[in-house]
């Protein structure tokens, strides 16, 4: 138990930097929008002072356009914060769809994202007795390797199938020509492991078992 | 703004992912009397510079897209269009892919956001010394 301890705030921490990477690099990005956009409306200003006519659909489209990165940027913000909270406290019971979609969104940010489609979040989900903030790990590194199998015109679909009475099956459906041979890798199949999950590979199909609870977890938040 | 209305028949291509940074990007530097085209992936960008290469003044690249590592665009453009002076712009690149960027032959190095001027008094440089 003290080495998938071990093994979880060495992955936790780097998981936690690559996602807070991510998240500068969209923050970057909205603030460079911004930054280009108030530069073009400097340049219609200097233009109108020689005189030029000055387009309002311009001025509208770039204000419209600050709007719109202005509340990407919030939205980007709100998302940072949940992930921030995913360690406030480290085994909880979880709702997955819940994790599932902020997890989806944060893997969004990265430059090689897929098309995703996912399941709306149901409230009414039994939820899971896990580290919500490794299960995430888990579910990224999963993201991550479905978009560098599909490359970033491909799409991933992901759905769950509730009628175990013991969990939830997570299901990640690549093209029916992707090959999965790789998968899981020896870090995806380890930080399983340590939350008790089970991975299967039906043809291109990689399905993550979540027990309800499992012994491992109970183990762990005794230590933790 | 002072040669606003002066047309001026230099290309720029910017690769750059993030469409709207592109298209903004693209607007002022047209605006300035230059012409400029987007790619948004490196592949593009590559087949783009293809057929096009040789009208191309200077290159505005992005370090992270889609498809390709910026320096693996950066190594092919080098190779096919050795004299087109290409300018890493980044979001976050570090001293390490400053450096690497250098050794594959980057003419300059800069962080977002992008000094317009700046861009233009460098690409009146390059066009006066080609």
């Amino acid at each position: 138990m003290n080495d998938a301890i071990n093994f979880m705030n060495i992955e936790g921490l780097k998981f936690f930097g690559r996602v807070n990477a991510s998240i500068s690099h969209e923050l970057k990005n909205i603030l460079a929008i911004i930054s280009e956009t108030t530069g073009f409306l400097n340049d219609l200003t200097e233009l109108a002072k020689q005189g030029k006519d000055l387009k309002l659909s311009l001025i509208e489209s770039c204000s419209k356009s600050i709007a719109e990165e202005i509340q990407r940027g919030f939205t980007t913000i709100k998302q940072m914060n949940s992930f921030a909270h995913n360690v406030d406290v480290p085994i909880k019971e979880t709702n997955l769809g819940d994790l599932l979609d902020l997890t989806v969104k944060l893997s969004k940010f990265l430059s090689f994202a897929s098309t995703v489609h996912t399941p709306a979040p149901d409230q009414k989900m039994k939820p899971v007795l896990t580290c919500p903030f490794l299960l995430q790990n888990l579910i990224y590194q999963v993201l991550c390797f479905a978009y560098e199998s599909v490359g970033p015109e491909g799409k991933v679909d992901i759905c769950f199938n509730s009628k175990d009475d013991n969990g939830i099956h997570l299901l990640f459906s690549l093209p029916v020509t992707m090959e999965t041979k790789d998968f899981p890798t020896e870090k995806i199949q380890k930080s399983a492991d340590v939350l008790g999950i089970a991975i299967t590979v039906k043809n291109s199909e990689f399905i993550l078992w979540i027990p309800f609870s499992s012994d491992k977890i109970t183990q762990m938040a005794s230590l933790l | 703004m002072k040669n606003i209305e002066k047309m001026k028949h230099t290309d720029i291509l910017i690769i750059d992912d993030e469409i709207k940074f592109a298209a903004m990007l693209s607007k002022r530097i047209q605006l300035r009397g230059y012409h400029s085209e987007i790619c948004h992936d490196g592949k593009t960008a590559l087949g783009w510079l293809k057929t096009h290469g040789t009208a191309v003044t200077l290159i505005l690249l992005d370090l992270q897209l889609p498809d390709m590592y910026g320096t693996q665009v950066l190594t092919q453009i080098k190779m096919s269009h050795p004299d087109i002076p290409v300018i890493i712009l980044t979001g976050h690149g570090t001293e390490q892919d400053r450096q690497e960027c250098e050794q594959l032959g980057a003419y300059l190095f800069i962080h977002k956001p992008l000094d317009i001027d700046q861009l233009m008094t460098l690409l009146e440089k390059i066009r006066e010394t080609s």
